[in-house]
């Protein structure tokens, strides 16, 4: 699953800045892979999309965030959703 | 100058054109887009004459400029779908708006999205209240270089995607975020544009989308309802409660998303009916 998640968020971000998915590792940023601002917002938008979660508005600095935090952020929100109401 | 910022998502027979709002950028309606498209829509984002560019670019032109650009990427768009609708965001809801009016057996449904026929949201300060006398104004020479600033929150209660866009913004790239603020002259133009589309919206027979934030900081509820009770078609209303002006890349835009793919999917079938019936 892990593997799944990590391969769909580096696949959308390399379609959307249009590189080779090669080039990004977990540790590579938005910015430093060339993603303006607005096309960060699209990546995120997209992958919600894809997973059919909602990130937390505060949970990334987009600029800054790394794809691994990314990676995370997408489990935590999955792992919120799969939780039933009344676990804890 | 101008940077080229339309998008042509190509798909089935049924097209839909994506209008921008005033100072806006085509990026604004990108979100929407992709999800028509992936329900099956071919879908183009056009970019209005005069935008995506700096404030002189945009001085340059005026209401009928940006309608005349409306109509001619209608007629593109039209030439390779069976069905068109039309759906505009803000300054882009009321040129959706007079394209339905004036093309009335070709436009097949409308998405009036946050339409705007005058500034009146809770954040606009109260002289840019009173921006409905800039017609007159500015025709006496008046504030030809002055600017109404955008203020935070930008349209936008998603913080992430408002620290985006005052970024873009405030950086200059216009292309991608739009102007951060609205000029004068282009603002009077915006009120030429919305007492004539006021006067037209009668002649508007097609089936409309109105959604409109019930917070809007840009536009009050007040500029939706103007819509729903002056429009000869059909009204679906959409109240965002949880977003601001800029609905299209807000909190709820995957609600607006679906209830726009459903509306005008269900309006397509429906016409395929009607027109195998007759």
């Amino acid at each position: 699953m892990t593997a799944n998640i990590q391969q769909e968020v580096m696949s959308t971000i390399a379609t959307r800045a249009r590189i080779d998915v090669a080039t990004i590792t977990p540790q590579s940023t938005l910015a430093s892979l060339g993603v303006a601002s607005l096309e960060a917002i699209e990546i995120i938008f997209e992958i919600e999309e894809t997973f059919d979660i909602t990130l937390p508005e505060d949970s990334t600095a987009l600029k800054t965030e790394t794809v691994q935090g990314l990676i995370e952020a997408v489990q935590r929100a999955l792992a919120d959703k799969t939780k039933k109401p009344g676990d804890s | 100058m101008i940077r080229n910022n339309e998008f042509l998502f190509p798909a089935g027979r049924n097209g839909v054109l994506l209008i921008h709002g005033l100072t806006g950028t085509p990026t604004e309606m990108r979100v929407l887009g992709k999800g028509l498209h992936k329900a099956g829509f071919t879908v183009h984002g056009m970019q209005l004459a005069g935008h995506c560019g700096d404030a002189q670019d945009l001085l340059a032109t005026g209401w009928r400029d940006w309608y005349a650009s409306v109509e001619s990427a209608f007629d593109r768009l039209r030439a390779q779908v069976d069905q068109c609708f039309v759906g505009g965001l803000s300054m882009g809801a009321l040129l959706a708006l007079r394209l339905a009016a004036e093309r009335s057996r070709q436009v097949d449904g409308v998405g009036v999205y946050g339409a705007t026929f005058r500034h009146d949201g809770w954040n606009i300060p109260w002289i840019a209240r009173l921006s409905f006398l800039l017609p007159l104004f500015t025709r006496l020479g008046g504030g030809r270089t002055r600017t109404f600033m955008e203020q935070p929150p930008y349209g936008l209660r998603d913080e992430r995607v408002r620290a985006q866009v005052g970024a873009a913004m405030l950086a200059g790239d216009s292309g991608a975020a739009g102007l951060p603020g609205n000029p004068w002259p282009s603002l009077a133009e915006l009120y030429l544009l919305s007492r004539a589309v006021r006067r037209q919206l009668a002649q508007v027979t097609a089936p409309c989308l109105v959604a409109h934030a019930s917070d809007d900081d840009i536009a009050s509820l007040r500029n939706a309802e103007i819509v729903a009770r002056s429009v000869s078609g059909p009204v679906q209303m959409m109240l965002l409660d949880n977003s601001y002006h800029m609905i299209t890349l807000d909190r709820e835009r995957r609600s607006l998303i679906a209830r726009s793919c459903e509306f005008f999917a269900q309006l397509a079938t429906r016409n395929v009916y009607k027109e195998a019936a007759s």
